[in-house]
């Protein structure tokens, strides 16, 4: 018979293995995020690039031809992949905590359609608005309008389902209908008027694509991210109390509205800036912190960073599988990330009990 | 001690509580009691901090509520609520543990498995502790809310004064378990807590509690020693029931409702 130390003591080994076995599994996903495409590298040579990289001391040889297409076009790609991944997963994660609800994702309550729509926005109008008025148009007018499109849904969703007894899920996921369902009617708007050129950015946005990627974009939407994820990670514990219920987390000594609003503010950042570098990705947030707490359980010191590295390593598959399905051309990743995500969705909703919700 | 001083509390044109002055001190167990709607749940959300009366103050030991930093006092006192809902998958282990997220693990490492075993065992839930809590049933759910509170003030100095205040904890309970906790609440009492517990059930109070606030819309009808509190008028003025307090032969005295 074991002893609870003993039980808890074996839990914390287990979860710490397999966060370590899910940053092995990454590690894997990177190599063949770089090695595979129209162009084949192998393996080896990916890592032996890699480490020239880190290590410029060192100087061998490597195909001219594979080694730009590794640092200048994969390199970028997978990178963005990552970062957006791990952004839109903890996220989810974080919302999931703040709705007290395990259905919450930045898609599915139409927070990243928010985003989505304020940045499509700027493009059709916002921007050359701006230039009129000022004569200049902003260097991060894109990313920093996604990310207050991003945190209006937010706010207007807590608005909307916070009620003196807690978070009223069906009214959250219902106005997330609504806010979905307006979203779309603008950019159908923004559809109708705008040209072709526009049109093909739109098609962009709304399904997701990993192919625009350019260090000059990656390199800061790299440190951003880093910053709001590092904050959103670091607040387990508090998210933990937040599992009991508002009242019992401030019971238990946490600054219940300053965490929500950092939560709130954190959490719009980080869908904002992902969905300003590759439009609407779906379902990573709903997906990613589930199966994660299939394998670690709930406790959000371990589901957040484990949120983040899983996300990280589905969107380099996914996105290995939307370009190399269709080739030469390929597939927009959202379509991928949907159509896996989806049916997932339905199958959390029978396997009710598995992820907490009454059944 | 816990005061509470002239607290009133109004949402929009609604009285929850008026003029409310009641005092708990170390060493009892008081029992707040009145029908549904009296504001008991207002008066112990009103104890605890979590909602700032519209007049009047709060103090716990003799420091008035607004002063006391989150922290420290969630160090010194700690509330079961009514809802008891978790919407993710945490274990009964992991809930109890909870108790212990005030603390720097650091200071509390060494014994903090060993308080936990302890406040489990007690509660009689130490055989769930590997269960999912969202499987359980209402009353096992109920005393690992307890007990993951009990944790929270256990883990505290014992030679300082602590605080527990429950909001129905009997309420989805079977006979024994009411009566194990009541037991344990009361010997609790006696190792420097107060304990402050609605109940709904007039004989667990005339069995278990030291003390009686007796609320009726929002104002307190009486309060003091529970033989005072608890009397035949009192009971039939405020609930509109009448009955006959009937002398055990163990000692003490059990209500019995007449038809």
């Amino acid at each position: 018979m074991n002893t609870l130390s003993e039980s808890i003591a074996n839990r914390h080994r287990q979860r710490l293995w397999t966060l370590i076995i899910l940053a092995i599994g990454l590690l894997i996903s990177l190599i063949m995020g770089l090695a595979i495409g129209p162009l084949q590298i192998p393996a080896t040579t990916v890592i032996s690039i890699l480490a020239d990289l880190i290590n410029p001391f060192v100087e061998r040889q490597h195909d001219h031809v594979q080694e730009t297409v590794v640092q200048s076009l994969r390199g970028p790609r997978v990178l963005l992949g990552m970062i957006v991944g791990a952004a839109l997963a903890v996220a989810g994660a974080c919302f999931q905590a703040l709705f007290r609800n395990p259905l919450a994702d930045p898609g599915v309550i139409g927070v990243s359609a928010g985003a989505a729509t304020a940045a499509v926005t700027y493009i059709v109008v916002g921007q050359q608005f701006i230039i009129t008025l000022f004569g200049y148009a902003p260097v991060y007018g894109l990313p920093i309008s996604a990310m207050l499109g991003a945190l209006l849904s937010v706010y207007l969703l807590y608005l909307f389902a916070n009620r003196a007894s807690g978070i009223d899920v069906a009214t959250l996921l219902l106005a997330g209908i609504a806010v979905n369902a307006f979203c779309a009617a603008i950019t159908g708007v923004l559809v109708f008027i705008s040209d072709d050129q526009q049109l093909r950015e739109l098609t962009f946005w709304t399904l997701g694509s990993l192919a625009r990627a350019q260090w000059e974009a990656v390199l800061p939407a790299f440190l951003w991210i880093m910053i709001t994820l590092l904050i959103l990670i670091t607040r387990g514990k508090a998210l933990n109390a937040l599992a009991l219920g508002e009242a019992d987390a401030f019971h238990l000594g946490f600054n219940v509205q300053r965490l929500k609003q950092i939560l709130i503010l954190f959490g719009a950042a980080s869908v904002g800036a992902a969905v300003a570098l590759t439009g609407v990705i779906g379902f990573i947030g709903l997906v990613i912190p589930h199966i994660v707490r299939l394998l670690i359980g709930a406790d959000n010191r371990y589901v957040l960073p484990g949120s983040a590295i899983a996300g990280a390593g589905l969107i380099l598959l996914a996105d290995l599988l939307a370009r190399i399905i269709v080739q030469p051309t390929e597939m927009p990743i959202g379509i991928i990330t949907s159509i896996l995500g989806a049916p997932f969705f339905l199958y959390l909703l029978r396997k009710r009990n598995l992820i907490g919700l009454p059944s | 001690m816990i005061e509470t001083n002239n607290v009133s509390y109004q949402v929009g044109a609604a009285k929850l509580l008026t003029d409310v002055s009641v005092e708990i001190s170390v060493g009892e167990v008081c029992a707040i009691l009145g029908p549904n709607g009296a504001g008991k749940s207002t008066l112990i959300r009103a104890l605890s901090g979590e909602m700032n009366p519209s007049q009047g103050s709060v103090s716990i030991n003799k420091q008035e509520m607004k002063y006391w930093n989150q922290k420290e006092l969630a160090m010194h006192r700690a509330v079961v609520t009514q809802f008891n809902q978790v919407g993710f998958p945490f274990t009964v282990a992991e809930i109890v543990s909870m108790g212990l997220l005030p603390y720097k693990l650091s200071n509390t490492k060494s014994n903090s498995t060993r308080i936990i075993e302890d406040v489990m065992q007690r509660l009689d839930v130490l055989h769930l502790a590997e269960r999912l809590y969202g499987t359980l049933s209402g009353g096992e759910q109920q005393r690992v809310a307890v007990a993951r509170a009990l944790v929270q003030v256990a883990g505290a100095d014992a030679e300082k004064a602590r605080y527990l205040l429950l909001d129905e904890p009997t309420a989805s309970l079977d006979l024994k378990h009411q009566h194990d906790l009541l037991k344990m609440l009361k010997s609790l009492s006696k190792e420097n807590y107060a304990i402050v517990i609605i109940v709904h059930d007039i004989n667990l109070a005339l069995q278990y509690a030291d003390s009686g606030i007796l609320l009726e819309q929002g104002c307190v009808k009486k309060s003091g020693p529970i033989s005072e509190v608890l009397t035949c008028e009192n009971i039939n003025n405020v609930f509109g029931v009448n009955g006959e307090l009937i002398e055990l032969s163990s000692g003490g005295y059990s209500f019995h409702v007449y038809h």
